[in-house]
């Protein structure tokens, strides 16, 4: 009896303690799985035209991020607890890559905790849209990063990276559904991909 | 002799002797070396391993930057966790004062530091593996190169326009690799996965601490609290580092120099006083005490700048010897119508064989090549001088005859067996220890370790495997340049002995620093890029425009700029400059870390082949050198026992000289076996209790036989006091937690006890006779 109150008290207590003391984080819906396709656009001050890049994208609690590119080129990215791995291969990077793990996960899980710890967290409500605005807190992200913008109607539609070098990376996601269950095609791809 | 002579005599001896302590603590303030004066470092006792200034070189700079860390892994069931535990660690210890820096967060301004200034050095810095890819595969890679920038893993990662095909970044991933290369940071901190947890890295550099009189060092405290604390939160905690081992042995010295000197001194105190029915000569002994440990002390702070902790715990074993002969001196002064001069006359003559025999003994030792056994032959050596002089030059002055104290009375032993039988009883009852004794020379075992602290050690080592500083691969040649490359052609052997599993990862100078013909091939492959018209290609698919294309081509078509050495050890890491020696002349050497080598044999026979190419084990070098000294230290100890025999056969017959001899032979005999059936460590250390029994067991046996019929029961009295105050003081060390002090007690307490009830059946069988 004396357990059960216990793990009452816990239960109880939980929230806030996860939230931690901003008290004011925004929350999204939150998902376990979430299957769509996006478009990637990337914008370099000196290049002549925007790097774009289209394909599908899975999103699952247990799994991590799968992206499908499609379009140049046909390649796989996985992002999950392990680590970034493209086509096999283990991913790593300076700049802002250290804050995409973390940006990802809370994007479709909508849990915004992860990103709380890199970022400071605005939202803008407008009717049924969101739009939440991430500054990097750290200064070594901010000399890499300038903003992240995300915006949505319950998940997320567009993502937005303001580079501090100039550089625009913007992704959008359509046909965003969230299936009880994956595909076991799409469960061998993300094993396929790391 | 007139009276007043004597007297005058006297005085000046004392004043004298006044003069000489007030010197030696002049020179001991002069030479006082400060907060230094204490080393705990294990390395402190090590031989010279051989191979010369520049192995010692190699290994003192590779230890360096770890000197003063410990290192601290807290897991949790996942990572985020794991790192929020990383964070309230970090401030934990911070809160703390025993830590000049507490890390959690990975430094990546350092990092950048580094990536900005090599950065005009880019053409020419490639990682081995991707120049091979390069060389072997340009259209893959450039293939692969192009997928990632399309993916928003290439988006965030790394400035497209400043290192399109993202091989300067590749290069500094590696040469910035840590020693876990399978970290992740997560919040800026460092974490490790294994053992089924994920564990948050903090590094924390102690503060440098002297030693201190303290039950407890603060840094202790602080990891009984940590780990309590990390139980509380249902966290795992593992910690290491050398303050830790430091800290602990000095803890556990403090305890044991408190225990052993205090016990001697109330055994020495209930002696004297219920003995003499006066507490003057208890005072006496204090100063001869006093004068035999600070001699010492003075002796090794002169000879040595400071000492090491084993030093000085063997150090408080000096007050169990050095009051001796202030017993003899007491003793005597029991007799009726003792005067000061002619109880002097009594015990010089026993007394200069007795300082000559054990400073004989000890100094013996000092010839042996290894500090600790150096230090603690001086500090005896120094003790012992200065309390026997403290005897002969001040106790006359001091010593008055007891007015209450019943004289001693004779009583040799009235059953005592006759030495014909004791001889093959002994040697009997003592040779299945002898057949036991298992010589255990290794300098890791001489160190007491909390078994917490040691298990933890294993376990960090596992999952964050660190590089050895006395076990490495030195690399020399008679040039920079000719070093790097010879670095360089070893790269693909060493890699060959990671796949075949003898070797788990290295480090080498050449992972930040290529040679300058490596930076020109490297040069030559991106060139090779431009001129086949595939990096243009590439730019353009990404949609830079020709006049980007060309100033990019431009630039690796010019040669150079090329990294030199001076240029990159001014930015290098810490840990990574450490591994470069530089040039003396024309001896270049740089150290090539090594972690999962075990033992090394596969290092050892691949730096055979090599030219400038030697493995380095500095343990293993330590170990061996241990095993040939018990070996020579064995074969001393028998050659001392051939002379002194043939001495005594000489001076008192051959009869009366082997009986004497008889006694330290056979309470040898007995050491060894008792060692034996204990199970007590056995090495070069335990050579030195030896030859203290063998001191000792001769002293005890020639003060029965040269004693005047007259001044017998008073020699007896001496032996007496004597042997059980020195059985108590080495008897004690047999509790230490310190396994190399522990063996030299449990070395002692046979062979003195021994060496005493031998010498008292040989001395009553003498008398009788």
């Amino acid at each position: 009896m004396r357990g059960a109150i216990l793990i009452a008290l816990l239960l109880l207590c939980a929230p806030p303690v996860a939230i931690g003391d901003t008290g004011e984080l925004p929350e999204l819906v939150q998902h376990e799985t979430a299957v769509g396709r996006f478009v990637q656009r990337r914008q370099l001050p000196e290049l002549e035209r925007p790097i774009v890049s289209r394909g599908r994208f899975v999103y699952s609690a247990g799994r991590g991020l799968l992206w499908l590119i499609e379009e140049p080129v046909e390649s796989r990215l996985v992002i999950d607890a392990e680590g970034v791995h493209q086509d096999g291969k283990p991913v790593r990077g300076g700049g802002a890559f250290a804050a995409i793990r973390p940006l990802f996960e809370s994007l479709f899980s909508g849990d915004l905790g992860p990103l709380e710890r890199d970022f400071s967290v605005t939202r803008e409500d407008a009717g049924e849209r969101w739009r939440l605005e991430l500054s990097p807190r750290d200064g070594q992200l901010a000399r890499a990063l300038d903003r992240i913008t995300i915006e949505g109607v319950d998940t997320p539609l567009r993502l937005v990276i303001a580079a501090s070098d100039g550089g625009r990376t913007e992704l959008e996601f359509t046909d965003v559904t969230h299936p009880e269950r994956l595909d076991e095609a799409l469960i061998q791809a993300f094993d396929r991909a790391r | 002799m007139p009276a007043d002579e004597n007297l005058s005599a006297r005085r000046l001896r004392a004043t004298l002797w006044l003069l000489a302590v007030i010197a030696v603590i002049a020179a001991t303030i002069v030479a006082w070396p400060g907060a230094g004066w204490l080393r705990t470092d294990v390395r402190a006792l090590l031989p010279d391993p051989g191979g010369g200034a520049r192995i010692a070189e190699a290994s003192r700079s590779l230890a360096a930057p770890f000197e003063q860390r410990t290192v601290w892994l807290v897991g949790a069931s996942d990572a985020e966790r794991a790192a929020r535990a990383g964070r309230a660690l970090a401030e934990r210890l911070r809160a703390t004062d025993v830590f000049e820096e507490v890390e959690a967060e990975v430094d990546r301004a350092a990092y950048e530091r580094v990536a900005r200034a090599l950065y005009p050095y880019r053409h020419g810095l490639i990682a081995p593996d991707t120049a091979q890819r390069l060389e072997q595969a340009p259209a893959a890679f450039l293939r692969e190169r192009l997928a990632l920038q399309y993916s928003v893993a290439g988006a965030a990662g790394g400035s497209l326009t400043d290192d399109p095909l993202g091989l300067y970044n590749g290069f500094l991933q590696e040469a910035l690799a840590g020693p876990a290369r399978t970290a992740t940071t997560i919040d800026s901190v460092a974490v490790v996965e294994g053992r089924g947890r994920h564990y948050a890295i903090v590094t924390a550099d102690a503060r440098a601490a002297g030693f201190e009189a303290r039950a407890e060092p603060p840094l202790i405290g602080v990891w009984r609290d940590t780990l309590a604390w990390a139980e509380d939160e249902s966290l795992t905690l593992h910690a290491t580092g050398a303050p830790l081992y430091s800290a602990w042995a000095a803890q556990s010295a403090h305890g044991e120099i408190s225990l052993i000197g205090g016990v001697s001194l109330a055994a020495i105190a209930l002696l004297l006083i219920g003995r003499f029915r006066s507490p003057r000569p208890l005072a006496i002994a204090v100063i001869v005490i006093g004068a035999g440990v600070g001699g010492g002390f003075a002796g090794a702070v002169l000879a040595f700048g400071g000492m090491h902790l084993i030093t000085l715990v063997f150090g408080a074993t000096v007050i169990g010897v050095s009051v001796d002969y202030a017993f003899h001196y007491f003793s005597d002064s029991l007799r009726p119508g003792w005067t000061p001069e002619a109880g002097l006359r009594h015990v010089l003559p026993a007394l200069r064989l007795a300082l000559g025999t054990s400073a004989i003994a000890f100094l013996s030792l000092a010839l042996a090549p290894f500090p600790a056994l150096r230090e603690v032959a001086v500090f005896t050596v120094c003790g012992l001088v200065a309390s026997w002089s403290t005897v002969v030059l001040l106790l006359p002055v001091l010593v008055r005859p007891p007015a209450s104290a019943p004289a001693p009375r004779h009583w040799p032993l009235r059953f005592a067996p006759r030495l014909v039988f004791v001889i093959p009883a002994v040697l009997v009852l003592s040779l299945p220890g002898i057949l036991l004794l298992e010589p255990r020379d290794d300098i890791r075992l001489l160190y007491a370790t909390p078994e917490r602290l040691s298990a933890d050690d294993d376990v960090i080592g596992e999952l964050l495997p660190r590089p050895d500083a006395n076990r490495f691969l030195l690399v020399r040649a008679d040039s920079g340049q000719a070093l790097l490359e010879r670095q360089e052609r070893l790269r693909p052997e060493l890699e060959r002995l990671m796949d075949s599993g003898a070797l788990d990862g290295f480090r080498a100078v050449t992972d930040w620093l290529p040679s300058l013909e490596r930076q020109r091939d490297n040069e030559r492959l991106l060139r090779g890029l431009v001129e086949s018209g595939r990096f243009g290609e590439y730019l353009r698919d990404l949609g830079f425009g020709e006049a980007g294309i060309e100033r990019r081509e431009a630039a690796i078509r010019e040669p150079g700029p090329y990294l030199a050495p001076a240029t990159a050890l001014d930015v290098a890491l810490e840990r990574h400059r450490a591994q470069w020696l530089g040039c003396n002349e024309d001896d270049c050497a740089a150290a090539i870390v090594v972690t999962g080598a075990g033992e090394g044999d596969a290092l050892e026979r691949l730096a055979a082949e090599q030219d400038g190419v030697r493995w380095v084990n500095r343990i293993a070098a330590v170990n061996e050198g241990m095993r040939e000294h018990r070996r020579l230290s064995l074969g001393l100890l028998a050659l001392a026992l051939l002379i002194v025999s043939a001495v005594l056969s000489v001076t008192l017959g051959v009869a009366r000289g082997m009986r004497v001899v008889a006694v330290p032979a056979l309470a040898l005999v007995v050491s060894l076996a008792a060692v034996g059936y204990s199970g007590a460590l056995f090495s070069v250390f335990n050579l030195m209790a030896l030859l203290l029994v063998l001191g000792v067991g001769i002293d005890y046996a020639l003060f029965y036989h040269c004693a005047p019929s007259a001044g017998r029961p008073t020699a007896a009295l001496g032996i007496g006091m004597a042997a059980l105050t020195t059985i108590l003081a080495f008897g004690l060390l047999v509790f230490s937690d310190t396994p190399v002090i522990s063996a030299f007690g449990m070395t002692l307490l046979p062979g003195l006890t021994a060496a005493w009830l031998l010498a008292l059946v040989t001395g009553s069988e003498a008398w009788r006779e």
